[in-house]
């Protein structure tokens, strides 16, 4: 037999050969020593391809590609649980300011409207100014706004229900505490 | 249970929608294939991102899945075909998908040369697994994406023909060429 073929060489160390073939160039390996190197070589080459180190995937692989195909739904159960928590807050908003200031709302609102009317009536030419400056802060609101439903939007579909009422509560709890400090220093201060 | 025949069963059931059965064959497949298409394409973000699509086109074409292939093959045929669409828009070569258009040969020989280089004698076997991956990622891409299927994940000539649409041969003969020029770069010639 005359000497083997490189890519001989290959498919008889990948065991891609009869054992007719393989019994050849064994015969062949045992006395020619060119061959018998390029053999080593080539399976040298090969045990080192096999043997590259395995690349892992993230722990959460998994998670996140079935996240990708399942994303997660807002249950009308979660739903109902996340506007009975606002109107709570609203709730609680308004009793605050109410500690705050001894002032029900409706005065408040009557006043407000008394100090816009005669504001309109004096400063007229103003007004029309002030106008297009409201309407510049009312679109920068609505911008802020847009943001934080995104934002809120994010963390509906990251958090569990669960999660989310506590993280409500806790808010809640938080402002009525700050309201309640603000309202103890002003009152302090009318003392002093 | 076979492997073929998991396969199956899990198929069976994400069709008839348990979740759990999918999540399954993402866990069971998901290093095979990273492995080839991070391998393949030699960027990490990029390879998690691709691994994460075939997936996700897995899953909305699993009803087209035929049982009479291998799901492994049925699968990686869909890596293949997304790692090919990016090399079109990259404009990187392709020829192993048409195998009329390839006119190089890189002038392999298949004698061996009197005066060989030795791996052996150059190379420690951890240095030599660091000297292929460097070279990997300078032959071909195509060459590359055929020496990863056999050398790296393991398939058979005849499953990566199947999956690449090429004949038997046309596959022995370029896994040939990588692993000749991978030598070629161990030896510094390129």
């Amino acid at each position: 037999m005359s000497c083997l073929r490189i890519d001989q060489i290959y498919l008889f160390l990948e065991g891609e050969l009869s054992s007719a073939e393989v019994s050849t160039i064994k015969e062949h390996l045992s006395l020619c020593p060119k061959c018998k190197k390029a053999v080593e070589e080539r399976r040298m080459l090969l045990r080192a391809s096999e043997s590259l180190p395995a690349l892992e995937t993230p722990p959460d692989f998994t998670r996140q590609v079935m996240r990708k195909i399942f994303p997660k739904k807002i249950s009308l159960h979660s739903l109902l649980i996340a506007e009975a928590a606002g109107f709570s807050a609203e709730a609680l908003m308004i009793f605050a300011f109410f500690l705050l200031t001894r002032e029900s709302l409706l005065s408040i609102v009557v006043g407000v409207n008394h100090v816009v009317r005669s504001f309109m009536l004096n400063f007229s030419v103003v007004s029309a100014k002030l106008v297009k400056l409201v309407y510049i802060f009312a679109e920068i609101i609505l911008l802020l706004f847009k943001y934080i439903s995104k934002g809120f939007f994010f963390l509906t579909t990251v958090l569990s229900a669960d999660v989310q009422i506590v993280l409500i509560f806790i808010t809640l709890i938080l402002s009525f505490l700050l309201l309640y400090g603000v309202r103890k220093i002003i009152l302090t201060g009318e003392k002093a | 249970m076979s492997s073929v025949n998991e396969d199956k069963e899990l198929i069976s059931k994400t069709l008839k929608g348990e979740k759990k059965a999918f999540e399954m064959i993402i866990q069971k497949y998901q290093q095979p294939l990273l492995n080839y298409v991070w391998r393949t394409m030699g960027e990490r973000e990029i390879a998690l991102e691709f691994t994460q699509e075939v997936f996700i086109k897995a899953y909305y074409s699993l009803d087209s899945y035929s049982p009479q292939y291998k799901f492994s093959t049925w699968l990686f045929k869909i890596a293949s075909n997304t790692i090919i669409d990016y090399w079109r828009k990259k404009k990187i070569d392709t020829f192993s998908i048409d195998p009329d258009k390839s006119k190089e040969n890189y002038n392999m020989s298949f004698q061996i040369p009197d005066d060989e280089f030795s791996v052996a004698e150059k190379f420690e076997l951890s240095e030599l697994r660091k000297s292929i991956e460097t070279a990997l990622g300078k032959i071909p891409a195509a060459l590359r994406e055929l020496f990863v299927y056999r050398h790296i994940n393991g398939f058979s000539y005849d499953e990566i023909a199947e999956i690449k649409n090429l004949p038997v041969g046309t596959v022995k003969n370029r896994i040939f060429q990588a692993k000749e020029l991978i030598r070629r770069h161990l030896e510094g010639k390129t």
